[in-house]
């Protein structure tokens, strides 16, 4: 993966799809509110330079007070027809419940022209391929979600069946623990710089300071108070990975995005497994 | 782009305001209808326009080329008028070059021309 690249999983499992007794040690209230487990899994490679970049980014956020959305394929060679290849592409975002959904959209001609679908949703985080023809296991053309006004939200690329995405919104109503994870260094090489490494953030927004800036009070983009949390691994002789606690809390409506750089000037690649556990307070 | 196109958008926009379920969605997809609506105000403006541009085109042609000989006429003036100042220098600049000027005009502003600025030199010397 070349310098500046990144590809985001994100993967939505619900209570009963949670095995395993990872829940184990959790309080019973917690359980009891039947929590979702919202899987990341990033493989990159930062820039050749410092400087903290939003890892895989969906093309536009949608912050919406609910609305429906299109699905369009740019390749005729995508649709209903059982030859055809990609025939159903899934997103993941909050619906008109503010609950935390995965949803799967169909498409509904043979030429997959613009579909209207019926879900109401509020953001969209991240999208990915989930039904295919006999034509070919991927997208043939570019598929995009995008508003009824064509402002493509996520994108799959020709070919992959992975699509864009990386930042969530914690739903209304909720409360989101980060449930642990690995920050893996890789090398291409076998060897380990001394003088380089990987450092990741986890940047989280609090709803106070406006997930959209605007109207009387609301403060300004240079106002916002942005945290974060920040992982490193780094030098030669160190462990190459640092495992993510569990147990850091953000609030509803917190929207949080992760974001890469090499620790001095030379992107090198890594993997970032990352969990966040989220119930219905 | 495409009218048909355009009109599908207006039409699914309208059923949306008509159908939706809470005051929030039908503002947003009157946003959307508003959006549509001026595309298709959009591509009828701009096939006006294009006519108007085509219809227009040589009559602009001709009152650029008016303007254009108006500012030569005018700088021309200039020059003469500036040749004209009573300077000793440039009096015998004149004298010894009789067919060259001390100064010329561009972009409407005054510049030395470099046969005056050699005969100053050379008086300086």
């Amino acid at each position: 993966m070349a310098a500046g690249d990144n590809e985001c999983r994100m993967r939505l499992y619900e209570y009963r799809d949670i095995g395993g007794g990872i829940l184990g040690d959790l309080p019973e209230h917690i359980k009891a509110a039947s929590p979702q487990l919202l899987d990341i899994y990033i493989v990159a490679t930062p820039a050749d330079v410092a400087g903290f970049l939003e890892i895989d980014p969906p093309t536009s956020v949608l912050a919406s007070a609910g609305e429906v959305v299109e699905t369009i394929s740019s390749s005729a060679d995508d649709g209903t027809d059982a030859t055809d290849h990609l025939q159903g592409i899934s997103a993941i975002g909050i619906n008109g419940s503010n609950k935390m959904v995965t949803v799967q959209m169909l498409a509904a001609t043979a030429a997959w022209t613009e579909t209207l679908h019926t879900e109401i949703w509020k953001n969209m985080f991240h999208c990915f391929g989930s039904k295919w023809g006999t034509g070919d296991r991927d997208p043939a053309g570019a598929v995009d979600i995008r508003t009824v006004g064509d402002v493509v939200l996520v994108e799959l690329a020709a070919g992959d069946n992975e699509g864009n995405g990386a930042a969530f919104v914690v739903p209304h109503g909720h409360a989101c623990m980060l449930y642990g994870g690995r920050l893996t260094r890789s090398t291409t090489t076998g060897v380990w710089a001394n003088d380089e490494g990987v450092a990741i953030r986890i940047v989280y927004i609090d709803a106070i300071d406006a997930l959209n800036p605007g109207g009387a009070g609301a403060p300004a983009p240079a106002d916002r108070a942005i945290n974060w949390l920040e992982f490193i691994v780094a030098g030669q002789y160190a462990q190459q990975y640092v495992d993510i606690p569990r147990g850091f809390m953000f609030k509803e409506d917190t929207q949080i995005i992760h974001q890469d750089s090499s620790v001095v000037d030379a992107g090198e690649p890594y993997t970032l497994h990352l969990q966040y556990l989220i119930w219905k307070k | 782009m495409d009218k048909a196109y355009i009109n599908r958008k207006i039409r699914i926009c309208k059923e949306l305001v008509e159908t939706s379920t809470s005051e929030d969605q039908k503002k947003i997809y009157q946003e959307y209808l508003d959006y549509w609506s001026t595309k298709e105000h959009m591509e009828v403006d701009l096939k006006n326009a294009e006519r108007i541009v085509q219809e227009l085109e040589p009559l602009l042609q001709k009152k650029l080329r008016e303007a254009k000989e108006e500012i030569e006429e005018i700088e021309l003036e200039a020059i003469d008028n500036f040749d004209t100042i009573d300077n000793e220098t440039e009096l015998e600049f004149k004298a010894e070059n009789p067919n060259k000027r001390a100064f010329y005009s561009r972009n409407g502003e005054m510049h030395i021309t470099k046969a005056y600025k050699e005969f100053l030199n050379k008086e300086t010397q």
